[in-house]
């Protein structure tokens, strides 16, 4: 199976001499939702920073479809972000956000109202589509985010920690979406801490802990390689990760 | 008890601090001068002026509706802060001497600039209603006095929840200021009298209301806007760091912006189109500068004056809305957008030139009113080239940094 993402040994972080991220590699194949598990401070917004192009590793590669920040307008419109803290223009109203989205990646005009309308309908946002971000709840700023994602039918979604804020009905239709997303062939980078959820949605895992990759695969591999038989998510990754320390 | 007043005082220094750094920015920028030559100008003009005024010119009910909204405007300076709400809220019923210096500040601040407006427009007051300039201090006696009694009234206001009643009582104390202000300068002992009368009913209703709690998060938001005033200022002379924009809707104008087509090409004309009606102070600078540009242009005689002015303003127009083209170099939604970087410099040229026009056309136009054909062509032609300067002027490497 052709990989859509690929971390190949990614090295990279602010600063030449103290590296965030140490030798990072793992993938995303089309279809496919992955989980990027770890802890505040464990580098997974720093590897989210350099799949966007944000940030260039010191070394190593990172592909999506083949293409590389080489070409940096053609790479990008391949995927979709869903930031952690929502980033909204304060000068646009809902609408225009999607708006200026559908412009910035070039969907025809009567596929972008097609599609938002749905969307706005979806997330229960339809009343709002004439207000400013100055009156939105944190949650609605997520929700915003999120349509503008969903919007695009890109190949590759990442989504950093999506689920902070958002109420019930919020989580329910981000993970219906993200699921038939997935079945239509799209891929998922799903970065979060809330394990449970991690568990039920995603088909692979990476845990990431302190800038290196601990351990990856399917649930099964994760609890054969850690020898722990039918354990859940969580108690896995807290048990991989206070190894180190019984080490000391 | 003592804490308040210390935290009052505290707030009160902090705020004076930062604030005298900033005036001492402005004096320094030649503003001082400028405000030196508008005097000059002004008090030679404002004797021509009064001259010319006509003897119908109602003085009186000028001075009222100034006064009149001079007395209502302002609100009480309390220094909360968002954060306060959870902090400061379980102390309310000690708040009693911070409110109390907040509201006594304020009259202080308030008093100031009514005796500014009102020294301003002594001249006109002495030339028409006048009765000698120990008169125009009994009457800043008298509006200062009304304005406490407004600060008061408006604390107690804002006690209201309901935002519709709050504004209702605005407009009421602003019909009790026209009266008072007319009895002021009318100096008619009958009218002063039932004005004062007004006054005190109004004053035994508001007191029901000192019973009920603060309204937390408009005091919070009273200040801040307060402070958005100050800052505002402050950055038309200087970069001010911590300006958190507020956002004008524009109705009207947005109306226009679907004119703009939808294309890929076209991702930054959207958006600098909202930043510059929205978002900043964009908008209001060019209407600002424009109208001041006009008023120049109708009131100078002599061509090469024309030419100045309309070269002068048109220059101060276009180097503040240069700034609009780092609007949205530290987004990092902008930031991924599929777009070349030189878009964003296309953007930011189109509305350059598009403002430039318009622009150049008012000032080509307002030249007619004292000039020839010839100035008018000359001041179109001036403000064109000024803007274009600036637009070639803004291939600057844009965001060469994309910054997360």
């Amino acid at each position: 199976m052709t990989e859509l993402l690929k971390l190949n040994r990614v090295s990279g972080g602010y600063q030449q001499t103290r590296p965030v991220l140490n030798d990072i590699s793992f993938s995303v194949q089309p279809g496919e939702m992955v989980g990027l598990i770890g802890l505040n401070g464990a580098g997974k917004s720093t590897t989210i920073k350099h799949i966007l192009g944000l940030m260039s590793p010191f070394s190593g590669s990172i592909e999506l479809s083949g293409k590389t920040m080489a070409d940096p307008d053609t790479y990008r419109s391949l995927l979709a972000y869903i930031p952690e803290t929502p980033v909204l223009y304060e000068e646009l109203t809902l609408w225009e956000h999607l708006e200026v989205t559908a412009m910035a990646y070039g969907l025809e005009k009567d596929v972008f109202e097609a599609r938002a309308e749905k969307l706005l309908k979806e997330f229960r946002m339809k009343k709002m589509r004439k207000w400013f971000p100055s009156h939105f709840s944190k949650g609605m700023r997520q929700k915003v985010m999120i349509m503008s994602a969903f919007l695009l039918r890109p190949e590759l979604y990442v989504a950093d920690e999506p689920f902070v804020g958002l109420d019930p009905v919020g989580i329910h239709s981000f993970l219906t979406h993200m699921e038939s997303m997935r079945e239509s062939g799209a891929g998922i980078l799903l970065s979060t801490h809330i394990l449970a959820t991690a568990e039920r949605y995603c088909d692979r895992f990476v845990f990431l802990h302190e800038g290196r990759v601990l351990m990856q695969g399917t649930l099964a591999e994760l609890q054969r390689e850690a020898d722990m038989p039918g354990a859940p998510l969580d108690q896995i990754y807290v048990a991989v990760t206070e190894e180190p320390e019984n080490d000391e | 008890m003592n804490n308040v007043t210390s935290l009052w005082n505290r707030r009160r220094q902090d705020y004076w601090i930062t604030a005298v750094k900033y005036l001492r920015l402005i004096a320094n920028s030649g503003f001082v001068f400028t405000l030196y030559l508008l005097f000059l100008f002004g008090s030679y003009y404002y004797g021509r002026f009064l001259e010319w005024l006509p003897a119908s010119f109602p003085a009186l009910l000028f001075f009222t509706i100034v006064f009149a909204l001079m007395l209502t405007r302002g609100r009480v300076r309390t220094f909360i802060e968002p954060a306060d709400v959870v902090f400061l809220m379980p102390m309310e019923g000690k708040m009693r001497p911070y409110l109390k210096r907040s509201i006594g500040y304020s009259w202080g601040m308030e008093t100031f600039w009514l005796a500014l407006v009102l020294f301003a427009l002594s001249p006109l007051y002495l030339d028409r209603l006048g009765s000698g300039f120990s008169g125009v201090l009994v009457i800043l006696a008298l509006l200062s006095g009304v304005k406490l009694w407004n600060l008061w009234l408006s604390f107690q206001e804002q006690r209201v929840q309901e935002e519709s009643l709050y504004k209702r009582f605005t407009l009421f104390r602003m019909a009790l200021n026209i009266g008072a202000a007319a009895a002021v300068f009318s100096m008619i002992p009958l009218w002063m009298a039932a004005s004062a009368a007004a006054f005190s009913g109004y004053t035994l209703f508001v007191r029901s209301l000192s019973r009920k709690p603060l309204q937390w998060e408009r005091l919070a938001s009273i200040e801040a806007r307060m402070l958005q005033t100050f800052y505002r200022m402050a950055s038309s002379f200087t970069d001010v760091p911590h300006q958190k924009s507020v956002v004008n809707k524009r109705r009207f104008w947005s109306r226009f912006l679907p004119l703009l087509s939808y294309d890929r090409s076209r991702t930054y004309h959207y958006l600098f189109a909202r930043s510059f009606l929205r978002g900043g102070d964009y908008y209001g600078i060019f209407f600002r500068l424009t109208a001041l540009g006009l008023v120049f242009l109708a009131a100078v005689h002599v061509s090469w004056g024309l030419w100045v002015s309309a070269g002068l303003f048109s220059w101060m127009t276009a180097i503040q809305l240069e700034t609009m083209k780092r609007h949205f170099d530290h987004d990092a939604i902008a930031g991924i957008y599929p777009v070349p970087e030189s878009q964003k410099t296309e953007g930011m040229q189109f509305w350059l030139r598009f403002l430039g026009i318009v622009q150049a056309v008012l000032f080509g136009a307002g030249a007619l009113i004292q000039g020839t054909v010839l100035d008018a062509v000359t001041c179109f032609a001036l403000t064109l080239a000024v803007y274009t300067f600036f637009s070639s002027r803004s291939r600057w490497a844009a965001g060469s940094v994309r910054s997360a």
